[in-house]
């Protein structure tokens, strides 16, 4: 645990002002989902995911996606070779612990399909040859929202691939100051150390994974998927599935607090992450969910 | 799941049925108990076994052959022992016939009704308890058919006994008891009458007292006498072989001179004994259906027992004056040898008083003087002389002694006499408005013939020892610790004896007010109660109403603990109210680290409070459910904070 | 069954308001003793005169127990109903002649468990449930739907005879939910693949891609796009390129005005029915027209063209 709040600490002097976000990214890692950020081109995105592989002891990969990308530029290739007439697989960039699938909207649905499904099934199969990818595994995926022009918007059916979507937004002014005058960010990646190694994220996802749900807890999971069931102005509402990641995710945020059990707390702290893109809302349209959050009673 | 839930079912109501009727091999001859029992087991095996079940065509010959075999040894099929045996084979056939939930369902309530066979059996305490274990394990029964868990059901049954307890009670005390009975009963051979018998001898009629009975009802037209004045006449002994007094002579005939008295019209309703029904005393003319018999007895000109019912009229207290031919006279005073002590004393008694009247007032007076008591439990007499030794020594006895002893007195003195039996008073019932007397009114009495006045006179020796004898009635002219042991009192260890005695009084109050509540006893409750002066419907209303009201307290307890919120719930809402009051909203989507949240302003000494409570409430629900008493634990120390106090 | 018991329940029902969601209180609960109920007062009466004829004051502790008994359950049963939370849930639609599931949950906040049971209307099959204190279960009653468009979920009967099976305590509820009725689809392989095909699309088969030309080998090309006969023959490492379109650029135009006059509204929907659930299938885009209605591509487009197919030309 102790590694873990130096883990936080450091990613905090390096994003200023984010710490929600961070303690967000961190709980997804946990949970052994995917991240999705979602915001405007130099908040930080990067720097996040770079931050976390490193604080994290993760090899890392960055991945920038473009519209001329191929499936093979990800996953990787067989090649032919002529000395012996036989094919050798080349892994692609998605053979990492840690994948930066920077501006994912920009490739073409052929490419998004391939890597969405190597997130899921966490193996790439070529030609008929499975290849499994290493343990731990991440994509913090980001996307710019308010480009339209030439991008291909993620498959709704698909972007349950993404456990939570965050978004990091401005940073507040006094932080952004601080921005301004201390180091590069560049710099101070540099000197992050690695408070954690693979195995120790691996240590936490079992525990976050064997933290206490009490029926009563799981009861008010239900409501929640109940109450987005039943509001008309979504399209439909939140699979069963969503529900387990739900609880995943309020889990890993509980075992971030320090507890070893969940508290409906947990479960609103990581809600509207983990429900906004399953839903269909946009990243600014979260209002709707914290919304719901307060007419669902706890029961 | 539910096929098996079901099967333990049908064995749980097999298992109840076979113990409710585990008490009648007791009563009814024993093979047929066991032969039911047998049948039930063998059900049991088939259905563990999910066996095919005899056809009909099989089963229906067996009933008859068990019919039959029921016939044989009982000679009957109805009455209470027919019928009870006809109903627990009918059981029997029925478990084989049962297949669907509905027929198990009908054997099921049948066993309800055959609880109720032992009773006509027997109605101790002891049987009160098998009656209990029986509606236990028939409810447990029932539960379990209709589809309860196995576990707890029978915990869930004893609570439910336990909650319809006050509710029976109160139905039981209030619900008005009628009088008389419906419709008469054929006559068990099997079973004692509950007449007088033929002869008479210490213990005969103390023994029929303790019995509650009816014995016959009878209803006045006007005025009803005093119920010292109820004399009913049966039977007369005439003969005595110094223990047992009998009818020896029987007169033929019998010249009678009635003199003054007061007429009283009346009608009696009693099963005869014998062809015997009694009189009041003294009824003139024979009623229809009958003839008066020497003595003014009454006999029946048929046979049989069944419910007779007649018409007569009687001149209360009037002068029997008839003459006594000298063979008579010398009967009448015939008397074995012994005694010799009191043949003394009745000598005496005779000199003192001078004529046959000083002699009844000095008798008496003896009686009343002489340190005698009227108990139902005398010391045995078992000497030779057994007058001697009850009007010297023992001095206790019921009304057989005292009649027999003044009857020996007064024919030991040389004036005829001869001892009444038949019964005494009677209570009067409000709400059928006639008069119940049952088997512990019987009673006995002396007749004397005064040669003076030629006048058989009526001599009560028991009014002498116990005038609330023929006032009261005998409840209440024998208190129930006054009850002595007999012939074991100065050996017993003090504790023994407190024990007896209490057990003896608890057989007494069971005898009086469980076995014995009937009408007289339920107006006197409804009296002392003010619920009214009557029996009626407006009574019995209020009664149901408020008995019913407090019989259903622990419903309504039950109710609240079980359908009121877990006390999680009801101790958050609490903490609701008082941080509103303090002007702090928490809203229902407020989880309790929420809550915590807007608390944080408080003072510092609340919020240490509320965050220790809520710390454990967040525990209690989320992290390690707990069991209700620690919940209900914690809701009390919710209750107990009040915010600005430490 | 009682002769006037039938408009009784009828009456009962039109008191009812439709409701999405409700509480069972004291209005709603209703309580009749059942057959084993009766049966057993009957004992209990019996015992009753029995007690009075034979004057056997412990058979009168009996009868009484009996009632006493009957009255706990009167209450016992009325608290397995009392309180209870309902919640319509929506159904999903099917196509005509299949069942589809009216889903109700239930809700138990108080700290006793209830044995409850459910059935449409009078005499549905009943569904058991066991709510564990401060649960809550869905339940799906199976409707079966026999014509197109959009069915009211029947008015349900709630009750439990629990714990002793002596009273039942019943309920009526009128749940404002509704499940769609889709046509039956018809196949119409014809329309499916010819001329249907419009805008800049071409249908994509599944991995079908036309050959273009030859290439270099690049790093990557798979071993299927190598061209082996080259190969053999001249010893260069040459690769198929294919002309394709991205896939979901091709859109169907699936139309009301597909078919001639002659054919009847049924099987018009019927067969665009068909259509839509082909195109969901292959991950076709789609655009259905029906009269004065479009529905372009757009999330849960499936359901929405499914609905209004089940809804076209009906009263809703």
């Amino acid at each position: 645990m102790q590694s873990l709040s130096l883990a936080y600490r450091q990613l905090n002097t390096l994003i200023l002002g984010k710490p929600r976000a961070i303690r967000l990214a961190l709980a997804c890692l946990i949970a052994r989902g995917h991240l999705l950020i979602e915001d405007l081109p130099g908040v930080g995105k990067t720097t996040l995911a770079h931050g976390l592989a490193a604080v994290l002891g993760l090899h890392y990969q960055r991945v920038q996606f473009t519209s001329d990308l191929l499936p093979a530029d990800i996953l990787g290739v067989n090649i032919y070779q002529r000395e012996t007439g036989s094919f050798r697989f080349h892994q692609g960039p998605v053979f990492s612990q840690l994948l930066l699938a920077d501006e994912i909207n920009r490739a073409s649905p052929k490419v998004q399909s391939a890597l969405l499904e190597a997130m899921e099934e966490r193996q790439v199969s070529i030609d008929g040859e499975s290849h499994p990818l290493p343990t731990p595994f991440f994509v913090i995926a980001t996307q710019n929202p308010s480009e339209q022009l030439g991008t291909f918007p993620l498959p709704e059916s698909q972007l349950d691939r993404f456990l939570m979507r965050i978004s990091l937004g401005y940073p507040p002014p006094e932080a952004e100051r601080a921005l301004l005058l201390g180091q590069d960010r560049r710099t101070l990646l540099a000197d992050i150390s690695a408070g954690l190694t693979a195995a120790d994220l691996l240590l936490l996802q079992n525990k976050a994974a064997a933290l206490t749900v009490t029926p009563d807890l799981a009861d008010y999971v239900l409501a929640l998927l109940q109450a987005t069931r039943q509001e008309r102005s979504y399209l439909t509402g939140l699979s069963p599935r969503a529900g387990l990641a739900l609880l995943a995710a309020a889990r890993a945020w509980a075992l971030l607090e320090g507890r070893d059990h969940v508290l409906p707390e947990d479960v609103k702290a990581v809600f509207p992450h983990v429900a906004g893109h399953r839903l269909g809302l946009s990243g600014d349209a979260l209002g709707s969910l914290k919304k719901l959050l307060d007419h669902v009673a706890i029961p | 799941m539910i096929k098996s839930l079901l099967r333990q079912g049908e064995m749980a109501v097999l298992l109840a049925v076979a113990l409710v009727i585990l008490p009648l091999l007791l009563f009814l001859p024993p093979w047929l108990p066991m032969l039911v029992l047998s049948m039930l087991a063998l059900r049991g095996a088939l259905l563990h076994r999910q066996a095919v079940l005899p056809s009909l065509y099989l089963l229906l010959p067996l009933l008859l052959l068990a019919v039959g075999g029921l016939w044989l040894s009982l000679n009957t099929l109805v009455g209470r022992e027919g019928g009870a045996a006809l109903l627990i084979l009918l059981l029997g056939f029925k478990s084989f016939e049962s297949r669907q939930q509905r027929d198990w369902q009908v054997l099921l309530a049948l066993g309800f009704f055959l609880a109720a066979m032992p009773l006509l059996f027997d109605q101790s305490p002891l049987a009160a308890v098998w009656l209990a274990i029986s509606l236990l394990v028939l409810t447990w029964a029932m539960l379990i058919l209709s589809g309860e868990m196995v576990e707890g059901s029978l915990r869930s049954a004893m609570q439910a006994l336990a909650l319809s307890l006050p509710l029976m009670l109160v139905l039981f005390v209030v619900m008005p008891r009628l009088p008389g009975p419906l419709w008469s009963m054929p006559h068990d051979q099997h079973v004692a009458g509950t007449g007088l018998s033929d002869s008479m001898e210490p213990g005969s009629i103390s023994q029929l007292v303790q019995q509650q009975e009816p014995a016959f009802s009878v209803v006045f037209a006007g005025q009803a006498p005093a119920v010292s004045e109820m004399y009913w006449r049966i039977m007369i002994f005439d003969d005595f072989d110094g223990r047992r007094w009998q009818n020896v002579r029987g007169l033929s005939s019998e010249t009678v001179q009635w003199q003054g008295g007061r007429l009283v019209s009346y009608s009696l309703t009693g099963k005869p004994s014998k062809s015997r029904l009694p009189l009041l005393e003294y009824t003139v003319t024979a009623p229809a259906g009958g003839v008066l018999e020497p003595g003014n007895l009454f006999k029946l000109a048929r046979d049989g027992d069944e419910l007779f019912r007649f018409q007569a009229q009687s001149l209360l207290a009037a002068h029997y004056r008839t003459v006594l031919s000298r063979a008579d006279q010398d009967f009448y005073r015939h008397l074995p040898p012994g005694n010799p002590a009191s043949r003394q004393l009745a000598l005496q008694w005779r000199a003192q008083g001078g004529d046959g009247a000083g002699f009844v007032r000095a008798a008496l007076q003896y009686f009343r003087l002489g340190g005698f008591s009227y108990t139902l439990q005398p010391p045995l007499l078992n000497s030779e002389d057994g007058i001697d030794q009850f009007m010297f020594s023992s001095r206790q006895g019921f009304c057989e002694h005292y009649a027999s002893a003044l009857a020996f007195m007064a024919r030991a003195a040389g004036m005829p006499a001869r001892i009444v039996t038949g019964y005494q008073g009677g209570q009067f019932n409000p709400v059928g408005q006639f008069w119940q007397v049952k088997s512990s009114d019987a009673h006995a009495w002396v007749e004397i013939w005064l040669a003076e006045t030629g006048e058989w006179l009526r001599v009560d020796p028991t009014a002498a020892v116990a005038p609330d004898r023929v006032t009261q009635g005998v409840s209440q002219s024998i208190p129930a610790m006054q009850s002595q042991l007999p012939g074991l009192g100065r050996s017993m260890p003090s504790w023994l004896l407190r024990v007896q005695q209490n057990w003896q009084a608890a057989g007494f109050a069971w005898q009086q007010w469980v076995v014995g509540y009937d009408a007289g006893k339920q107006l006197n409750l409804y009296r002392w109660l003010g619920l009214g002066e009557q029996v009626d419907s407006g009574a019995v209303l209020r009664a149901v109403l408020i008995g019913g009201g407090l019989a259903c307290l622990p419903l309504l307890l039950l109710w609240r603990r079980q359908c009121a919120q877990s006390p999680l719930q009801q101790g958050r809402d609490r903490l609701v109210q008082v941080l509103a009051a303090m002007g702090i909203m928490v809203v229902d989507s407020d989880g309790p680290l929420d809550i915590l949240n807007k608390v944080r302003r408080l003072p510092e000494p609340d919020y240490r409070q509320l965050k220790a409570l809520l710390k454990e409430y967040a525990a209690m629900r989320y992290r390690q459910p707990v069991p209700q008493q620690q919940a209900r634990q914690w809701l009390r120390r919710v209750k107990a904070f009040r915010p600005g106090r430490q | 069954m009682l002769p006037f018991r039938k408009s009784l329940q009828r009456w009962l029902l039109s008191r009812l308001p439709l409701e999405s969601a409700g509480r069972l209180g004291q209005k709603r609960i209703y309580l009749l003793p059942t057959r084993f109920g009766l049966l057993l007062l009957l004992v209990a009466l019996a015992v009753w005169v029995g007690a009075l004829n034979y004057a056997v004051s412990l058979a009168y502790a009996l009868a009484f127990w009996i009632i006493g008994l009957m009255l706990l359950a009167v209450l016992m049963a009325y608290r397995q109903l009392s309180g209870l939370h309902w919640t319509v849930l929506p159904g999903e639609g099917v196509f005509v002649g299949q069942s589809a599931d009216c889903r109700i949950q239930l809700g138990n906040d108080s700290a006793l468990a209830r044995r409850l049971q459910l059935r449409a209307g009078q005499e549905g099959e009943p569904l058991s449930c066991l709510l564990a204190a401060g649960s809550s279960q869905s339940l799906a009653l199976p409707l079966l739907l026999a014509r197109r468009g959009r069915h009211a979920y029947p008015a349900l009967q709630l009750w439990s005879t629990a714990p002793f099976g002596l009273m039942r305590a019943f309920a009526w509820l009128r749940p404002d939910g509704h499940v769609l009725a889709y046509p039956l689809p018809v196949p119409d392989r014809e329309r499916n693949d010819l001329h249907s095909e419009q805008g800049c699309g071409r249908q994509s088969g599944d991995d079908e891609e036309d050959f273009s030309h030859l290439a270099e080998y690049r790093q990557g090309d798979t071993p299927r796009q190598i061209a082996w006969s080259v190969l053999a023959r001249r010893d260069v490492l040459v690769s198929k390129r294919f002309a394709s379109q991205p896939r979901g650029q091709s859109i169907r135009q699936l139309a009301w005005q597909d078919y001639p006059a002659t054919v009847d509204v049924e099987s018009r929907l019927s067969r665009l029915c068909w259509r839509v659930q082909q195109c969901e299938k292959a991950g076709q885009h789609y655009r259905l027209h029906l009269p004065g209605l479009l529905i372009e591509p757009q999330p849960l487009q499936r359901e929405l063209a499914l609905a209004a197919l089940a809804e076209f030309q009906l009263p809703s």
